[in-house]
C-alpha cells in the first residue's frame, strides 16, 4: 500500500458522496481507523473472503481491499483502495469491478453508519486534485489564495534587497514590441480574477452533454425557426484541463469572460456537466 | 530551355524527367508556389459517384463475389501511388510479382532489414490477387491486393498476415494516361508492419516505376469530407433509428502548444441532428456540394460551439473527423464504417490524389 500512497495518480478514482447520516448531529461519528477497519472487515466478511489493511495519510485514512477470487492468482482488478477523509461526506476509492460494486459500496455504507451513498459525476487520475475539488469546493479559483495562505505577506519575513534580472520570456524578448499589451495585460488581469493566481486541480478530461436550441443561425439561416434541441457532446482532454482552459483566455483563444459554467469548473466538483435550455 | 510540360504525355515523364523539367521552366530562383502560399481548393464537389448505378463491368463480373465488405471496419493508411508503368493484371503475371516480391522480402531479411521475431524466422510470403467489387466502371483498373504472411513453423500456407495493400482506382479522372504502358491505381490502402510496409513500398516504386506517398489530410481537406458525408443517413430513417444505426459527426481539434494542459477538444452532434443540419445547408436537387455549402456548415457548427463556450474553433486545428461514412485522421489514418459508402470514400480519395497531381503540374 506505500507504494499506491507514494503514486497515487496511476490508478483512476471515482468521488462517492455519503449523506443523510444517522448521527442526530448531523456529524458522522469520528472513530480510530483501527475501530473503522474492524467494522469494515466484519461488513465485508458477509460477502466473500478478504485481506483487508489500513494505514494514515496526512489528514485522509487510506483503505486496501483484496478480495479472494476464484485460483491462486492475484488478479489487479480484486485490489480496491479506498481513501477516507474523516469528519468529511467524501469517500474516493479506485475502480471496483461490477460484480463486487454493490457488496463493498454498502459495506462501506454501514461502517461509516450512513444512509446514502452517491456516486459524483468525479473521475480522474489525480486523486490530490480530486479531495481538493470535493473538500474545498467553495475556496477555489481567487478565493484559494485565502485557503493557500496567499492573502497577507508575513510581516516578520525580511524583504529581499538584492534585485533580480527578470528573465521572463517577455523581458528577454527586448526587440518585439507588443502592441496590444494593454489588452494581454487585461486579459491576464481577467483571468486572474477568475480562477486565481494558483496551480488548477488537475483533470484529465472535462464532458459537456448540451441540449440547447442551435445557435449558429447566422451562418445556417435554414435553422433560424428551428426550435427542438440540438444534442452535442463537447470534451476537453489534457493533462490539466482546467489549467487549459485558464490558459485559452490569457492566449487569446477564448473570449474573456468565459461562461459561467466553464469559469466555475474548478468549484463544481464534477467533470461530466448537462447544459439545457432554461424552460 | 523550357519546355511545356502540359503538352507531354504522361508517359514520357518519369521521376528523372519531372526534375529535369522543373529545373529547366524556372526562369527565377522562386518556386512560382511562393505567390500562391494556400492550396487551391475546389469550388464544388460531386456527392455521390457518377456509377452509382454500378454498371457491371463484364458478363464475368457478375458471378464473382464482392470483397467490398473487407475493407470496412479496418484502420488504414492511405497512399497515393502514380499511374504504375508495365503492370499487367493477369493471373501468371500476378504469380511473377508475388514470387518477385517474397525474393526481395526474403533477401531485406537476411540483409537485416526485418526485424526478426519468431514467426519472421522462416521468412515472408507474397501473394497479389484481384479484388473485386471496388472497381466500378469500365475505365477503373481491377483492384490489386497484396498480402505478406509470415511462414509458419510447420511450413504451411496460413501463416500470420503481417501486411495487407489494396491499390484500388474509383472514377479516377486518368487524362493523359498512356493506357498501353500504364495502369492508373491511385489509392493504396495499407495495414500491416512498419518494416514490412517499407519493403512493399520500396519494391513497388522499383519495378513499376512509380511514387507512392503518404497522403495527408490538411484541415481543410478534413472540413470538405465532414460536411459532405453528414447528411449520408437516409431520409426515410426517422432520427431515433439513425442515432442507433449511424454514428455522430465527430470533429476533434488540436490545441496549439502554448495553451498548457489542454491538448484537444472534440465535438460531437448526434446522427439525426447533423443530417438535420446538412439538409438545411445543402441543395436538396444538386449532386454537388459546394464550398458555400461547406463554409456554412462548418462556421454553423463552430458558431453553435462559440455561442456556448466563447472559445474560437477556428483559431485551432481541425486533425479528425467521424462522419457516417468514415473516420479519418489528419496523419492519413482512415477507417470506413459502411460498406454502403466505401466507393463514395475511395471515389473521393482518388479525386484529392488527382487535384495533388494537376497541382504539381502547375508549379
Amino acid at each position: 500500500m506505500s507504494d499506491q500512497q507514494k503514486n497515487p495518480n496511476c490508478k483512476n478514482w471515482t468521488v462517492f458522496k455519503l449523506s443523510q447520516t444517522s448521527d442526530k448531529n448531523g456529524k458522522q461519528e469520528t472513530a480510530e481507523y483501527s475501530v473503522l477497519e474492524d467494522s469494515l472487515r466484519q461488513q465485508l466478511a458477509v460477502f466473500f473472503r478478504h485481506d483487508l489493511d489500513s494505514r494514515p495519510q496526512g489528514e485522509s485514512l487510506w483503505f486496501r481491499l483484496h478480495i479472494h477470487g476464484i485460483g491462486v492468482q492475484v488478479s489487479t482488478s480484486d485490489v480496491i483502495y479506498m481513501v477516507y477523509h474523516p469528519h468529511s461526506s467524501y469517500i474516493i476509492t479506485s475502480a471496483i469491478k461490477v460484480t463486487y460494486k454493490d457488496y463493498v459500496l454498502q459495506a462501506v455504507l454501514t461502517s461509516l453508519k450512513c444512509t446514502q451513498l452517491k456516486e459524483l459525476q468525479l473521475r480522474g487520475k489525480n486523486l490530490k486534485s480530486l479531495a481538493d475539488m470535493t473538500l474545498y469546493q467553495q475556496c477555489q479559483g481567487s478565493f484559494s489564495q485565502y485557503r493557500l495562505n496567499q492573502a497577507d505577506c508575513n510581516p516578520l519575513g525580511r524583504k529581499k534587497t538584492i534585485k533580480r534580472k527578470d528573465s521572463s520570456p517577455d523581458a528577454l524578448r527586448s526587440r518585439l514590441t507588443y502592441e496590444n499589451l494593454q489588452d494581454k495585460k487585461a486579459r491576464i488581469c481577467k483571468t486572474e480574477e477568475t480562477f486565481g493566481t494558483s496551480q488548477q486541480p488537475t483533470l484529465e478530461r472535462l464532458t459537456f452533454q448540451l441540449k440547447t436550441r442551435f445557435r449558429g443561425q447566422h451562418h445556417i439561416p435554414a435553422m433560424v425557426g428551428h426550435h427542438s434541441p440540438i444534442h452535442c457532446t463537447v470534451k476537453f482532454e489534457g493533462h490539466s484541463v482546467i489549467e487549459g482552459i485558464k490558459h485559452l483566455g490569457t492566449c487569446g483563444l477564448a473570449s474573456l469572460p468565459l461562461p459561467s459554467h466553464l469559469a466555475n469548473v474548478h468549484s463544481l466538483a464534477k467533470n461530466t456537466i448537462s447544459l439545457a435550455e432554461k424552460s | 530551355m523550357a519546355m511545356d510540360r502540359s503538352h507531354m504525355a504522361l508517359s514520357q515523364v518519369t521521376p528523372q524527367v519531372t526534375s529535369n523539367l522543373q529545373q529547366q521552366t524556372r526562369s527565377t530562383p522562386w518556386l512560382a508556389r511562393r505567390h500562391t502560399p494556400y492550396t487551391k481548393t475546389p469550388k464544388s464537389r460531386r456527392l455521390t459517384c457518377k456509377a452509382t448505378r454500378r454498371i457491371p463491368r463484364t458478363a464475368r463480373s457478375r458471378t464473382v463475389t464482392s470483397r467490398v465488405n473487407e475493407l470496412v471496419g479496418k484502420t488504414w493508411r492511405v497512399y497515393s501511388v502514380s499511374p504504375l508503368h508495365s503492370f499487367t493484371s493477369t493471373r501468371s503475371h500476378l504469380r511473377n510479382y508475388s514470387r518477385h516480391l517474397s525474393a526481395y522480402l526474403e533477401a531485406e531479411r537476411h540483409k537485416g532489414g526485418i526485424a526478426v521475431d519468431v514467426q519472421s524466422e522462416f521468412g515472408e510470403k507474397a501473394s497479389f490477387n484481384l479484388m473485386h467489387g471496388i472497381a466500378l466502371t469500365e475505365e477503373d483498373a481491377e483492384a490489386i491486393e497484396i498480402t505478406v504472411r509470415s511462414r509458419s513453423q510447420n511450413g504451411s500456407k496460413d501463416g500470420k498476415i503481417v501486411f495487407t495493400g489494396i491499390l484500388c482506382s474509383v472514377e479516377y479522372d486518368g487524362v493523359n494516361i498512356d493506357k498501353e504502358n500504364f495502369v492508373a491505381l491511385p489509392v493504396f490502402l495499407v495495414k500491416g508492419t512498419a518494416a514490412v510496409t517499407r519493403h512493399v513500398i520500396a519494391w513497388l516504386k522499383i519495378q513499376f516505376d512509380c511514387r507512392i506517398n503518404m497522403m495527408r489530410f490538411p484541415p481543410m481537406e478534413l472540413a470538405w469530407m465532414v460536411s459532405m458525408w453528414s447528411g449520408l443517413i437516409s431520409d426515410d430513417e426517422n432520427s431515433d433509428v439513425a442515432v442507433v444505426r449511424f454514428p455522430s459527426l465527430e470533429l476533434m481539434y488540436s490545441v496549439p502548444e502554448e495553451v498548457k494542459g489542454l491538448k484537444s477538444i472534440t465535438m460531437t452532434v448526434k446522427a439525426g441532428d447533423a443530417k438535420l443540419l446538412w439538409d438545411s445547408v445543402h441543395d436538396q436537387d444538386s449532386d454537388d456540394f459546394t464550398e458555400e455549402e461547406m463554409e456554412s456548415f462548418i462556421l454553423g457548427l463552430e458558431a453553435h460551439f462559440f455561442a456556448h463556450f466563447k472559445i474560437n474553433l477556428a483559431a485551432m486545428t481541425l486533425c479528425r473527423i467521424t462522419s457516417s461514412a468514415a473516420f479519418i485522421g489528419a496523419e492519413g489514418r482512415v477507417k470506413i464504417l459502411s460498406e454502403k459508402h466505401v466507393h463514395q470514400v475511395l471515389r473521393h480519395f482518388a479525386k484529392l490524389v488527382t487535384e495533388s497531381r494537376d497541382r504539381k503540374s502547375v508549379v
